[in-house]
């Protein structure tokens, strides 16, 4: 009988000791650790130095405009890459016939430097646009690239890893983009309703 | 001892159910369709991508075997020019008549195509050589014809007055998207379906006028690009016009951009994928009809402009891109199509 009110206590000792130290644990030493770590004034500016604008070419009202944005500069020319066309994505999925949530699944670079873009399925699924909606973001895609980086002769875009034929059916992907989105948007007239 | 028995009974029963499960094979589902341009023929195995993917194919001397993972079931135009038989889990295609064979896979939709380039005397419809083939031959062909056709199937020809103009005898209307591509879409409308109407309303309406048309899709069926070019170019067409729709709020004519400053201009004239060259002055002119007909029906007009588009580009004819506005505003009823049919026809032949 005593044996019992003896282990009766020490369970009850065992869980109060238990909870007053999680107590603890989550009032003193966890917040400490969620708080953001205080900056030195010296590497906030290391980090703004570290910072490098880029040009993002966005389909906007039927035609290219360009942003200026910062990035985190790269060392390797494929991780900058892969980070400027994510920021082109970010941005022009608020764009109509521009879809949402496209990943970029990998970038690589062949002898020949072409460049491949493995982009996620959404692009091509999600994609609504028209001829010209198709063309501007095949252009602003490879414009934005070119107005960043050099080392590169052409872009290619593969989605889930595979050769398409076409995004939206009005261009061929299966071939690099460059000579597909060189010429420039020209003759743009209208007849007016009289 | 009866509750054991009961036991065994019903683990038996268990076991059986699973290996039946375990064994069962399913059937896949494979489709056969062919296009024929001049000698060469290609053959279309349209499946499943796992059953296409593991399809093994064989070229022989006397035909093409396609042997398949599971048991398939086939279904093949009747008009199929070469004998298909199929044994167990393979399809032998006979390439009697045939002088090269050549097979590819391809994806997205995942199908096997088999080129296979026939012999000169290989009859035009299918089949053997017949004896009435060689006084066929002999004679003149036969006067133009109002016809519509999809990949190179042609509808009964039907006596039509005579073309009212020279210049235009063929025209390949192609309506954009098809299949697994809806173009743009919205809750009711489909952008591959309401431009299949569309080129329909305006085959009759031209094979009225005894113009020969050619649709480059007569159903909701997915169609590469290639071949909508090939559609064109293998029948010397006279016009080529797509039609697409548009997000904008006017209707946009494009015709096609050919821009490459580094090609000699004599190589460029005869450039594979500048074939429009020689044809891009034509082309402005139909659009700028085109457009100047839109403008005085619908409002706010049309646009014109220029793009690489390759069905535009890589054809050997005249081409134009006809896009029609789809807003949350406008779609277009019967009525609506219907006078934008009589515009568009304005346009083509004044």
């Amino acid at each position: 009988m005593k044996n019992r009110a003896l282990w009766i206590l020490l369970v009850i000792f065992f869980f109060v000791a238990g909870a007053a130290g999680s107590y603890f644990l989550m009032k003193y030493v966890m917040p400490a650790a969620n708080q953001p770590a205080i900056v030195a004034p010296e590497q906030q500016a290391a980090e703004a130095h570290d910072l490098i604008a880029v040009r993002i070419l966005l389909p906007r009202d039927k035609k290219l405009e360009m942003q200026e944005r910062k990035l985190k500069r790269r060392i390797k020319s494929i991780a900058f890459a892969e980070a400027v066309i994510e920021q082109f994505f970010k941005e022009a999925a608020n764009e109509y016939a521009i879809p949402q949530n496209v990943k970029v699944l990998g970038i690589y670079r062949d002898p020949n430097q072409v460049l491949y873009i493995d982009l996620s399925d959404e692009l091509r699924s999600n994609f609504q646009g028209d001829a010209l909606d198709e063309y501007l973001l095949l252009k602003g895609m490879y414009e934005t690239l070119v107005s960043n980086m050099q080392d590169f002769q052409d872009l290619k875009v593969l989605v889930e890893g595979k050769e398409i034929e076409t995004l939206g059916g009005h261009f061929f992907l299966k071939y690099p983009l460059k000579n597909i989105v060189l010429p420039e948007l020209k003759n743009e007239s209208a007849s007016a309703h009289e | 001892m009866y509750s054991v028995m009961k036991r065994i009974f019903s683990l038996a029963c268990i076991f059986l159910c699973l290996s039946s499960l375990l064994f069962a094979e399913k059937t896949a589902e494979l489709s056969l369709r062919f296009i024929r341009q001049d000698s060469l023929v290609r053959v279309v195995i349209e499946g499943e991508g796992e059953i296409i993917d593991n399809a093994n194919t064989v070229i022989s001397a006397t035909g093409v075997r396609v042997d398949l993972p599971v048991p398939f079931d086939l279904k093949k135009p009747a008009d199929f020019i070469f004998e298909a038989t199929k044994k167990d889990r393979s399809l032998f295609i006979s390439t009697k008549n045939v002088t090269d064979t050549r097979s590819y896979r391809l994806s997205s939709p995942s199908r096997i195509v088999i080129e296979m380039k026939t012999l000169p005397n290989f009859q035009q419809q299918g089949g053997e050589p017949k004896a009435t083939d060689a006084k066929k031959q002999q004679m003149p062909p036969p006067p133009p014809v109002q016809q519509t056709g999809v990949q190179g199937q042609e509808a009964p020809a039907k006596p039509v007055p005579p073309a009212p103009s020279a210049m235009l005898r063929t025209i390949v209307i192609d309506p954009g998207h098809g299949g697994y591509d809806y173009g743009m879409f919205t809750q009711d409308f489909r952008e591959k379906d309401f431009s299949l109407a569309l080129a329909k309303d305006l085959s009759a309406q031209l094979l009225k006028k005894g113009i020969k048309v050619v649709l480059t899709r007569k159903t909701d069926q997915s169609l590469p690009l290639e071949e909508r070019i090939n559609a064109a170019n293998t029948r010397s067409a006279d016009l080529f016009l797509s039609i697409h729709a548009t997000s904008a709020s006017a209707f946009a004519i494009t015709t096609a951009s050919i821009d490459d400053p580094g090609t000699d201009a004599v190589v460029r004239l005869y450039k594979l994928a500048l074939r429009q060259n020689r044809h891009l002055d034509k082309s402005r002119t139909i659009a700028r009809s085109v457009s100047d007909a839109l403008a005085k029906d619908f409002k706010p007009g049309a646009v014109i402009r220029e793009l690489p588009l390759p069905v535009l580009s890589f054809l050997d004819a005249p081409a134009i891109l006809i896009e029609y506005p789809v807003t949350a505003k406008k779609t277009f009823d019967q009525k609506e199509r219907d006078r934008l049919i009589t515009t568009i026809m304005k346009g083509i032949v004044p």
